[in-house]
């Protein structure tokens, strides 16, 4: 196999390939101080990043945001269904990462494996990924990584301006369009976007997967009641004069789509039956809203800048499923019989930042408070309501030695206070008298969980070094220490979640997770050949992850219970790229990963450990065309954690082909590409519906069309 | 080649990293083996009956635990007005053995109602490796 795919490699080294204009290298102390004091939120930080264009994301697109950054080294996406992933750097994901929009970050529910990240795709003009912690800056849920989301600049002159994007994906018939309007006149900027996306159930190469030993047919290859929806709007004020930014962010992201009912509550085979009804949501499905108001502003003063940004969000997440597929024999509850679970999170945010710099030196100093408030309902427990308070106060320094040697250092100290209410489950009660057990058990076990109230002190630090040794070669070297307070899940989660099919159990003794992380970074330039090797090496003295605990559950399908504990865990690994252009306009792109992952008190590996992959891309300009052929080698993941099955690695062969019309001074962009060419059944190891051994999507066909345009006064 | 030293200097840096984190400590990681003799796919118990467990379980290391656990599969849109749905969870302890054979009788009680229903039987061992196995059987009035 190795050597068919090596044969592959180098046939498709004489044929076409480009990804230039896409995967921008950059180091985020690049980014100019023009840029950084108006726009971006970004400190100097010595860790490795990549940013990625809107015009990566339309050539590359594949069904989601994160699924088309999977394409990335150390990137990869855990996919739910066809419609939504959830992203993950080195290994980590869940609420070890954190994404970043207008200073704010996102709190959603990241914690669960079947919750996507609540954001439009085509509003995103830039999108920068740090790999490695950024704690310093944003605090506790950075252990693993930050996504950034960066707004385009205005233009220096009045206009109105806007762009339309269609889309169309064959695997699970999806539509889209995203509208953009806007107009700038003198220091005011307006802009409104909406984006729509309808997708049917989706196409899958089987027929047939197992669910709780059982076969379970799949009729017409496609997984019934996968289709579903997203609607997205976004409002964006500017304002600016010579020393005072101003902006106001209002978004709302809704998403709906149904889950596959062969694998939710106790299996059924008439649950299954091909409908004939490819669009529509049935029950069991999911749906989340997602709100947000940010308020940023930015005073410039002579040799200082304020950075303030206030967000509020709300998080509503609700999962409708037929109440008897989980309790049997009991009186369902007389108003939304059929909500199953709902989580409506509030937050407040609030970072000052203060930043002072002469030409060689530049220090930041902040504080950063958030505010959440969790409240649950419908008739299963999962998470119970909480509030938690946290607030963090740091402070960065960035030293310019010389031309060829910058130095960066900060610390960070943290608190947070947590409570969390108890919650008594009635329906479970009902359930265990109807068993016939202990009084004493019933009681016990009907406590879902009981009052908590935690809390936690730490300290993060960091420090790093850029060199650049001369015109070609470049290195970086971070080395910090970073930590993670344990999310209400983790302290009181206590039920069987449907996308782990197991009795997961929060532990209220937790410690907070703390890591040491040494990233380095090197790359070589020269005219025709870029080479970046990112090695990293993370230990964490606390890692929290769920281990088996040997007891049995006592309710309906569940194996044996497992508890978040935590252990001391090391993750090490490295991301390799090249990217080579040839005399005649051909460029070849090799992005590959690899990570390794081990528990120290068990010596096993920890669970979702990525699978590694190779991706080489050969590409062609030919005037304002693109056009690109790609391998994708992923390979098999045998590093598995107690009870996770191993997945089988898989070649796949993708293509494109981008052209960038003119047509009477109208820009048209015009995408066209197939990803899955030879329509292969594979795994992804991370993925929502990998448990169940649903493959990912078949071949995908996928056609995009972008029409900027804009009208000067 | 000037250029290359860094490269070079990175990879051997990196090696015993991976060196180091990779030693095989013969860590158990199998999971137990279910062989379930009894009942079939498929089964018909009458009311009243009793279910015939049979099973041989085994593990490389050592055996933990079992557990049976039988409820209903009835058709979810009409058994709201079903109360007394036949449901059976138990467990027990087989602690230390390698090897070992189970036979059960489980009783199906007389005012079970009739229907489809899973049988499932879950097996751990001593270091919590789990392994289950499912059945659809169905219960009858008897004629």
């Amino acid at each position: 196999m190795k050597r068919i795919w090596f044969l592959f490699s180098i046939i498709y080294s004489c044929i076409v390939f480009a990804q230039h204009d896409s995967i921008a290298l950059r180091n985020l102390d690049e980014v100019s101080i023009v840029e950084d004091r108006g726009n971006s939120h970004i400190q100097k930080i010595i860790s490795p990043n990549i940013i990625v264009n809107d015009s990566f994301i339309i050539n590359r697109y594949d069904g989601n945001l994160f699924k088309t950054l999977n394409k990335i080294p150390g990137i990869s996406s855990m996919d739910i269904g066809s419609g939504f992933s959830k992203p993950n750097i080195r290994g980590m994901g869940f609420d070890r990462i954190v994404l970043v929009e207008n200073g704010i970050k996102h709190y959603g529910q990241e914690w669960g494996v079947d919750h996507g990240l609540e954001i439009d795709a085509f509003k995103i003009k830039n999108i920068n990924i740090v790999k490695g912690a950024y704690s310093l800056l944003y605090g506790s849920g950075a252990i693993g990584g930050v996504i950034i989301v960066e707004e385009s600049p205005p233009s220096q002159e009045n206009n109105i301006f806007g762009e339309f994007i269609s889309l169309f994906s064959s695997a699970n018939t999806k539509f889209g369009e995203s509208l953009q309007l806007g107009f700038q006149k003198d220091n005011f900027l307006v802009k409104i976007r909406y984006t729509q996306q309808n997708y049917s159930d989706y196409k899958i190469p089987t027929d047939s997967i197992i669910y709780l030993t059982r076969s379970i047919p799949i009729y017409n290859n496609r997984l019934k009641n996968t289709a579903g929806y997203e609607k997205d709007i976004d409002l964006y004020f500017r304002y600016s004069t010579k020393n005072w930014i101003s902006i106001m962010q209002i978004s709302n992201a809704k998403q709906k789509n149904g889950l596959f009912p062969g694998a939710h509550g106790i299996p059924s085979i008439n649950r299954v039956l091909d409908d004939g009804n490819y669009w529509g949501i049935d029950l069991p499905y999911n749906s989340v809203n997602h709100f947000k108001l940010l308020f940023s502003n930015t005073y410039l003063f002579e040799k200082q800048y304020i950075e303030w940004n206030l967000g509020f969000q709300n998080n509503l997440r609700e999962e409708f499923s037929p109440f008897n597929t989980h309790y049997i024999g009991i009186q369902p509850p007389e108003i939304n019989p059929n909500k199953e679970l709902g989580f409506d999170l509030n937050t407040i945010s609030n970072t000052l930042k203060m930043n002072y710099f002469n030409g060689i030196w530049k220090h930041v100093y902040g504080i950063d408070m958030n505010f959440k408030l969790n409240k649950t309902n419908g008739y299963s427990f999962l998470l119970p309501e909480y509030k938690e308070f946290s607030t963090g106060v740091f402070f960065i320094t960035n030293i310019d030695i010389s031309d060829r040697i910058n130095i960066n250092y900060g610390v960070r100290y943290d608190y947070c206070a947590i409570s969390i209410d108890s919650y008594f489950d009635n329906y479970l009660k009902e359930y265990l008298i109807l068993m016939a057990y202990k009084d004493s058990i019933v009681d016990y076990y009907s406590y879902r969980t009981k009052d908590v109230n935690k809390n936690y002190y730490n300290s993060s630090y960091s420090i790093g070094l850029d060199y650049k040794i001369n015109n070609k070669n470049r290195l970086k070297i971070n080395i910090g220490k970073s930590f993670r307070v344990p999310n209400a899940n983790e302290l009181a989660s206590n039920g069987v979640h449907h996308a782990s099919f197991r009795h997961e159990r929060g532990n209220n003794n937790l410690e907070p997770e703390k890591g040491w992380q040494i990233n380095l970074d090197y790359i070589y330039k020269n005219k025709s050949l870029e080479i970046n090797i990112s090695p990293f090496y993370y230990y964490f003295s606390n890692f929290i992850f769920l281990q088996p605990t040997g007891l049995w559950s006592l309710l309906p399908d569940a194996g044996q219970v497992y508890e978040y504990r935590g252990s001391q865990a090391i993750l090490i690994g490295t991301e390799l790229s090249l990217n080579y252009l040839f005399s005649n306009n051909f460029r070849l792109t090799l992005a590959s990963d690899y990570i390794f992952t081990h528990n120290l008190s068990d010596k096993l590996p920890l669970n979702f450990s990525p699978q590694s992959k190779i991706l080489l891309n050969l590409s062609k300009n030919i005037k304002r065309i693109h056009l690109y052929i790609e391998t994708e080698k992923i390979f098999s993941q045998y590093m598995v954690a107690r009870n996770e099955e191993s997945t089988k690695g898989a070649l796949l062969f993708n293509c494109g082909y981008s052209h960038y019309l003119k047509i009477k001074k109208q820009d048209i962009h015009i995408t066209l590409s197939i990803n899955n060419i030879l329509n292969k059944r594979y795994m992804n190891h991370m993925s929502f519906y990998r448990k169940i051994e649903i493959p990912e999507q078949g071949r995908n066909i996928q056609a995009i069309i972008k029409i900027p345009f804009n009208i000067n006064n | 080649m000037k250029t290359m030293k860094p490269f070079v200097l990175w990879v051997i840096i990196f090696i015993p990293f991976i060196l180091l984190s990779c030693k095989d400590d013969n860590v158990d990681n199998t999971k137990p083996t279910i062989n379930l003799i009894k009942p079939d796919q498929n089964q018909i118990f009458n009311i009243g009956d009793e279910i015939c467990l049979e099973a041989e379980l085994s593990d490389d290391i050592a055996l933990k635990s079992y557990k049976v656990d039988i409820h209903n599969n009835f058709d979810h849109h009409e058994h709201n007005k079903q109360s007394n749905a036949f449901n059976y969870n138990n467990n027990w302890d087989i602690s230390g053995n390698k090897n070992t054979s189970i036979h059960q009788h489980i009783d199906i009680p007389e005012d079970a109602t009739p229907g489809n229903y899973h049988f499932m039987i879950y097996c751990t061992d001593m270091s919590g490796n789990e392994t289950h196995v499912a059945r659809d059987i169905e219960i009858v009035n008897p004629l």
